[in-house]
């Protein structure tokens, strides 16, 4: 199913990883501050920590990559927390791979801390 | 005829149907020297054609004996609309009711017929190519509708409805009935999402996107198949990451075959909220694209959103089958 469609706009992504590598700084940061959270409250399956280190990079760099692709007219504090709730639901869905469904609703907590933790870190480091 | 040939047939016949509807708007649009009709024709076109196919397919859904025979009235509907003597009006609206019934037909056909992913997205892939190829004036309209003619009449010798005993039992294994909405109502804003993110660029070959648009969802298809619905849903998300950190036109026709890759996903899933229904869940992902279509720079919604969200309404869906339904062996796997 394709709607013929007049006003298809020429688009093309710019941005990310391969052309701004410092992106994955902050991006690993943050997984080194959550990743021993995570650890911590409960999950210490070598297989949930290393997963759980890999979904940080992953929604870290979606996160940076979405509040710059924001329209400039959007409030910068609506697209931070518009980001961040996304990360948690996708960290959850994400982590859900490897945790017990049993487990979620204590995921879904400890994935509240760690991001809130993450998140304290990141507004002490810039207000420095 | 034997079964195995009907997909292939039906692929070709979606192929040829859309590729007589672009040449026939294509030849239009060349010799109409004035934008605004023909943005207000293939507006009428897009509405007939897309929009209507709920309401055809679930007129298959309560009479399926029909599904074949509207197989013809759809040949005779495209035929009147290729009529040089008619106005223009009248032949969009023909074209656009024939590439409704033949898409609600069709589609609900293969969702009855075969099980798993790959059949509908094999089915939906060929569309993007046949359309680029009469957009594009490759190939003449006529041609396309000999074509498909010939697909129809094979198809109809294989005689492939399911008697509607087999619906009776299906509609028992549907989940109940909140949890099915709220289901579909997840995956067709998943659909509605995928419409805004089509298009193509004007500088690029004419087929290029097309081709990309086939390959992505037939892949979606065959890998869930060959994954399951969890990880084939996961592996989807890391490819649209990846797109998503390079730039320029490789790594665009890489997000766009990700985003094509899931539209066989929520078409099988749709079809699994209400087993009894295909049909009408096949047009309502279908009237879903149309608000891409319709308001293309209404609602900006960045790359790296639409990669989300897509995954998270497929991996909730997924949930909701899974926990509630009987129905979601296929979201289980």
């Amino acid at each position: 199913m394709i709607v013929p469609n007049l006003f298809a706009e020429e688009f093309f992504l710019s941005g990310g990883v391969f052309s701004e590598p410092e992106l994955m700084d902050a991006a690993i940061a943050t997984a080194v501050i959550e990743t021993p959270i995570f650890w911590l409250c409960g999950y210490r399956r070598c297989s949930e920590a290393a997963w759980f280190f890999v979904v940080n990079i992953v929604s870290n760099l979606l996160l940076n990559e979405f509040i710059d692709a924001t329209p400039r007219d959007f409030p910068y504090p609506a697209a931070v927390l518009l980001g961040e709730i996304f990360v948690v639901l996708l960290e959850f869905a994400l982590c859900s791979y490897v945790v017990e469904e049993k487990k979620g609703a204590n995921l879904f907590r400890v994935l509240l801390l760690t991001n809130a933790a993450s998140f304290l870190a990141g507004v002490v480091y810039f207000m420095m | 005829m034997r079964r195995d040939f009907v997909l292939p047939l039906l692929t070709f016949a979606h192929f040829c149907v859309d590729g007589v509807c672009g040449a026939a708007l294509a030849a239009y649009a060349v010799d109409e020297p004035y934008l605004a009709p023909i943005v207000y024709y293939f507006g009428l076109y897009n509405l007939i054609a897309f929009g209507g196919q709920w309401c055809a397919g679930l007129f298959f859904d309560k009479q399926p004996r029909t599904i074949l025979p509207a197989l013809f009235v759809a040949a005779a509907l495209l035929g009147g609309g290729l009529a040089p003597a008619f106005p223009v009006w009248i032949w969009v609206v023909f074209l656009g009711l024939g590439n409704c019934l033949f898409h609600a037909a069709a589609g609900s056909l293969v969702l009855r017929n075969f099980d798993g992913f790959s059949a509908p997205g094999i089915f939906v892939s060929s569309g993007a190519v046949g359309l680029g190829l009469g957009l594009g004036g490759f190939c003449p309209a006529s041609a396309f509708f000999v074509a498909y003619v010939a697909a129809a009449l094979f198809v109809a010798k294989s005689d492939c409805v399911l008697p509607q005993t087999d619906i009776a039992v299906r509609e028992q294994d549907a989940a109940p009935l909140a949890s099915s909405l709220f289901c579909a109502a997840v995956l067709l804003f998943c659909v509605v999402l995928r419409g805004f993110g089509g298009g193509g660029g004007a500088g690029e070959p004419a087929l290029l996107f097309p081709c990309v648009f086939m390959l992505g969802k037939a892949a979606g298809g065959v890998l869930c198949d060959h994954l399951g619905y969890r990880r084939a849903i996961l592996a989807i998300f890391l490819l649209g990451f990846f797109a998503l950190q390079g730039e320029g036109l490789l790594f665009t026709l890489l997000l766009i075959f990700a985003f094509n890759m899931t539209m066989p996903l929520t078409l099988r899933l749709l079809h699994q909220c209400a087993p009894a229904k295909p049909g009408l869940m096949f047009g309502l992902a279908a009237g879903c694209l149309l608000p891409g279509a319709f308001y293309p720079g209404a609602v900006f919604v960045p790359p790296t959103a639409m990669v989300v969200l897509q995954f998270l309404c497929l991996c909730f869906a997924g949930y909701l089958l899974r926990r509630h339904g009987r129905g979601g062996e296929e979201a289980a796997a």
